[in-house]
């Protein structure tokens, strides 16, 4: 059964089905207004008590039709407007400038704590009336939301970026030569579509990093802290979304080891009209315990002449390819979807960006040469995410299959499978999974090697050589090296998605390179998706290499566990009835072998000691679907899958921050718990599940004043941001 | 051009509702335990993968592991997860005699059907060497599940050049 109509389907058949989109489109735009809630749906018995849209022809497109039921209702595909596949450049991401002195930079200055000025509040915000104020910085005030070591690590780099609706983009700096972009003229200005053959998007269909396209990547390095100062400049009328989004957002490096108050907790989002300022401090995890002097030359950091700086903490905590998202109670699908995704390279002695520098510390991974470090020639960031559009060209979204949300049309870094040219050499690639549901699984068309090095934010202690990755969860990120050098002059290499949906659920079945190729498959997004063209010799040597050994896990047999948890992820959940912190939904977690939740960020349902280490069982609750989770702030080491360290892969075998359970499957890690405390999430990142309710908060907060324990919950209001008590604490949370 | 009316206008609402929904409760999936079949075998496999610079001849065995799920709560058909790991198949240079070596495993996810066919291009690189160097072979399977407990009843295989 495909889940997408064919354009040869019968017109009353296809006229169904766009009806039934309409109609969803329009229960979805007046929930994501706050014109009626769940609850209100559930009462006029649209949805089920599971929280799935009733089984109704015309209602809901992805069930039988109620005309014969033995044809699937799928929705109309996203019409292509007379594009070709392969026909447009593949832009690389752009690149947002780097600003130092933010205490000057940026007005006002950053501060400690919240800065609580008050500014006058447009009364198109929900509950405000004329003459209300509320604080500028959107961030809870106080101590405790207060920069943990603003004072050890004053930022030294600010980022500022906006959040708004779809524009023209002027200012594209992909920090690369037009030649190694496809040859894109970045002085061009870029409109907003996912294709130049497509429509322009409308301002409210799309809201994105400052706007625009391509998707937007920091560069950083360590012990150079940046001051990201986040703008909220979405309309400040909610209804104002296009049919799908929330105007109010929260910002997740994922996976920062920050303070809390950095992570983008999902309670701790801001309004339009106001920006919350995230102090990344950029430090090696045991940074307090592990090499204080600063003695080792792998941890450090690159200067800007070629050299290093040693800094304090674990070498073998050191982290790459991070990406930073929305995450916004409840409505993080919808928000990332409609464009709130980027990138974030971190650069370190090994990991340094520059392939030439041969000092016995460096890895010389496939990058460049020109700079001292961040050179991103040969290093180039994919964003992979399969998206639907309307009728009119418009992103849509059908957030009412509780399953997961499918897109029909592949794009990567936002644009339609698009081209990219190569030289004959190495090149290394950061993939990222930016899918709501979608799980990928990646070949190249000829069947030929990738080396993955990298797994999520971590190199591996060993690069590990595959023609085919492993399925890619959503928000993990495979980093790959491909050497182009075995094609000629010419030739064409494609990318594959092997991995078949037909529904949001879990991979249907993972096809065989032949099978996927064949064009057999129902599902539009299976087969190539990213063309490469090999156009040249390297104009110098490619002098990267992939070495033997990269970065070994540490060594935590000498740190006792302080606890074991278990948390099972299924259907089914109990509910606080928090309206402010909680949320209903089909998807719930079991902690501890306690009853089934839905989420409810005032509810706190575990609290590991600060400094200790812990072991964490990840279990699915059921063989039907896949949940890919992902746990905030911390590394884990894989121990065991399915119970059995041998049912470990290799490419596993490094740190990570998303776990794919598989279905029935369970997963045993372990983390240590330290340098920073608050509160954080662990969640599944199909993003539909996260939102309905599959989420949990944990935090870290004994670590002395100012923390209290358990910490008060943020509950923001454009007047300002109030606490209040944990509305639930689980008997084995401490 | 025909104009669609909002169904969320305030007075709208409740025809909307009216017109398409008929009220129906239903509970969410029913909650039940799903089961899982392991089943592993080793089979032996051979083969020969030519081009350049030799022809090599692959031999050994081949461990594969299956573990079917059922999806009691939703009704779906079984899933089977393949693991197939080829590290104890070696290859020999026909020219050289090099040791050619393979450190493939994959892990598929697969719909339960009583035969299965199952093409795994996998890298090799002489012993010693790395991923740089590698080259592919492809190594096909012929799975026979029982559909009924999701054993996996019977696994053959061999090598040949992709």
């Amino acid at each position: 059964m495909s889940f997408f109509l064919s354009s040869k389907d019968s017109k009353k058949r296809l006229k169904e089905a766009e009806n039934a989109r309409k109609n969803r489109l329009e229960i979805l735009k007046a929930w994501s207004q706050g014109q009626i809630s769940r609850r209100d749906l559930l009462k006029w018995g649209l949805f089920t008590m599971g929280g799935v849209l009733i089984s109704k022809q015309g209602l809901s497109p992805f069930v039988r039709s109620a005309y014969a039921d033995n044809i699937p209702t799928g929705l109309p595909a996203s019409p292509l407007f007379g594009v070709q596949d392969f026909s447009t450049p593949m832009p690389r991401f752009d690149v947002l400038a780097r600003n130092p002195n933010p205490s000057t930079f940026l007005n006002p200055s950053p501060m400690a704590q919240s800065n609580q000025t008050q500014q006058v509040l447009n009364t198109a915000l929900e509950g405000v009336v004329a003459g209300d104020t509320g604080p500028i910085e959107g961030r809870p005030p106080g101590p405790i939301w207060a920069h943990q070591g603003f004072n050890d690590f004053p930022p030294k780099i600010a980022i500022e970026v906006t959040q708004e609706g779809a524009k023209t983009n002027t200012v594209y700096n992909p920090q690369v030569a037009s030649n190694f972009n496809s040859g894109i003229d970045p002085t061009a200005p870029i409109p907003l579509k996912f294709h130049p053959g497509l429509p322009t998007q409308n301002l409210n269909s799309v809201w994105t990093f400052n706007g625009t396209i391509p998707p937007k990547l920091v560069i950083g390095r360590y012990a150079e802290p940046i001051l990201t100062r986040h703008h909220n400049k979405l309309p400040f009328d909610v209804r104002q979304n296009g049919g799908f989004g929330r105007h109010t957002i929260s910002t997740h490096e994922h996976n920062g080891h920050h303070g809390a108050e950095n992570d983008g907790f999902t309670g701790a989002f801001f309004f339009p009209g106001q920006f919350y300022d995230y102090h990344w401090p950029i430090v090696l995890a045991g940074f307090r315990t592990i090499n204080t002097a600063a003695t080792d030359p792998r941890a450090a950091t690159p200067d800007d002449n070629g050299g290093t700086v040693r800094i304090p903490g674990d070498w073998r905590e050191t982290m790459s390819t991070h990406w930073f998202h929305d995450h916004m109670f409840s409505f993080t699908s919808q928000n990332v979807y409609k464009g709130n995704a980027a990138m974030f390279n971190i650069y370190s002695a090994l990991d340094r960006g520059n392939e030439g520098i041969n000092d016995g510390v460096n890895l010389r991974l496939p990058s460049g040469t020109l700079k001292s470090f961040g050179n991103l020639e040969y290093d180039v960031n994919l964003m992979l995410a399969e998206k639907a559009w309307d009728a009119n060209g418009q992103l849509a979204m059908d957030i009412f299959d509780f399953d997961g949300f499918l897109g029909d049309r592949m794009t990567v870094n936002l644009t339609y499978k698009p081209f990219f040219e190569v030289e004959r050499r190495k090149y290394r690639f950061r993939i990222l999974n930016a899918s709501v549901s979608r799980f990928f699984k990646i070949a190249l068309s000829d069947a030929s090697p990738m080396i993955q090095i990298a797994n999520d934010g971590n190199l591996l202690p060993v690069p590990v050589t595959l023609t085919q990755l492993d399925e890619q969860g959503i928000a993990e990120r495979y980093d790959i090296v491909i050497d182009f050098s075995r094609y000629s002059i010419g030739q064409k290499v494609w990318m594959v998605n092997l991995a078949e949906h037909q529904d949001g659920k879990r991979v249907a079945n993972d096809l065989t390179l032949a099978e996927a190729l064949s064009g057999q498959s129902s599902d539009p997004c299976v087969g190539k998706f990213l063309e490469f063209r090999i156009v040249r010799n390297p104009a110098t040597p490619d002098v990267s290499q992939v070495p033997a050994a990269m970065i070994p896990n540490p060594d935590l047999s000498n740190v006792p566990v302080a606890r074991t948890r278990t948390f099972e992820f299924g259907s089914g959940g109990q509910n606080t009835n928090d309206p402010v912190t909680s949320f209903f939904g089909p998807w719930g977690i079991k902690t501890d072998d306690g009853d089934s939740l839905n989420a409810d960020f005032g509810r706190i349902s575990a609290a590991p000691r600060f400094g200790t280490r812990e072991i964490w069982t990840l279990a699915n609750g059921g063989g039907g679907w896949d949940h890919p989770i992902h746990i905030h702030f911390e590394e884990g080491q894989v121990l065991a899958r399915d119970g059995s360290a041998s049912n470990v892969p290799a490419w596993e075998k490094g740190r990570k921050d998303v776990y794919r359970l598989r279905p029935g499957g369970s997963i045993t890690i372990t983390m240590q718990f330290r340098d920073w405390g608050g509160m954080f999430m662990e969640h599944c990142h199909n993003t539909v599940h996260e939102d309905n309710a599959m989420l949990l908060r944990w935090e870290i907060d004994d670590n002395g004043a100012p923390f209290l324990r358990p910490l008060p919950t943020p509950i923001p209001k454009p007047q300002g941001v109030t606490f209040e008590a944990p509305d639930d604490i689980l008997p084995t949370a401490f | 051009m025909k104009m669609r009316r909002s169904l969320f206008t305030r007075v709208a609402l409740p025809v909307a509702v009216a017109i398409l929904g008929v009220l129906v409760w239903a509970g969410g999936p029913a909650v039940a335990a799903f089961t899982t079949a392991l089943s592993s075998a080793l089979i032996g496999i051979k083969g020969t993968v030519s081009g350049t610079p030799e022809s090599v001849a692959f031999s050994g065995q081949a461990k594969i592991g299956s573990k079917m799920v059922t999806d009691p709560d939703f009704g779906n058909p079984p899933t089977v997860v393949l693991s197939i790991d080829l590290s104890n198949v070696t290859g020999v240079g026909s020219s050289t005699g090099k040791t050619y070596v393979t450190p493939s495993r994959v892990i598929l996810d697969r719909r339960l059907t009583a035969a299965d066919t199952v093409q795994v291009p996998f890298p090799f690189f002489p012993s010693g060497g790395n991923g740089m160097s590698a080259r592919v072979g492809m190594a096909s399977f012929n799975l026979s599940f029982n559909v009924n407990t999701g054993m996996l009843t019977g696994a053959t295989g061999g090598i040949a050049s992709p």
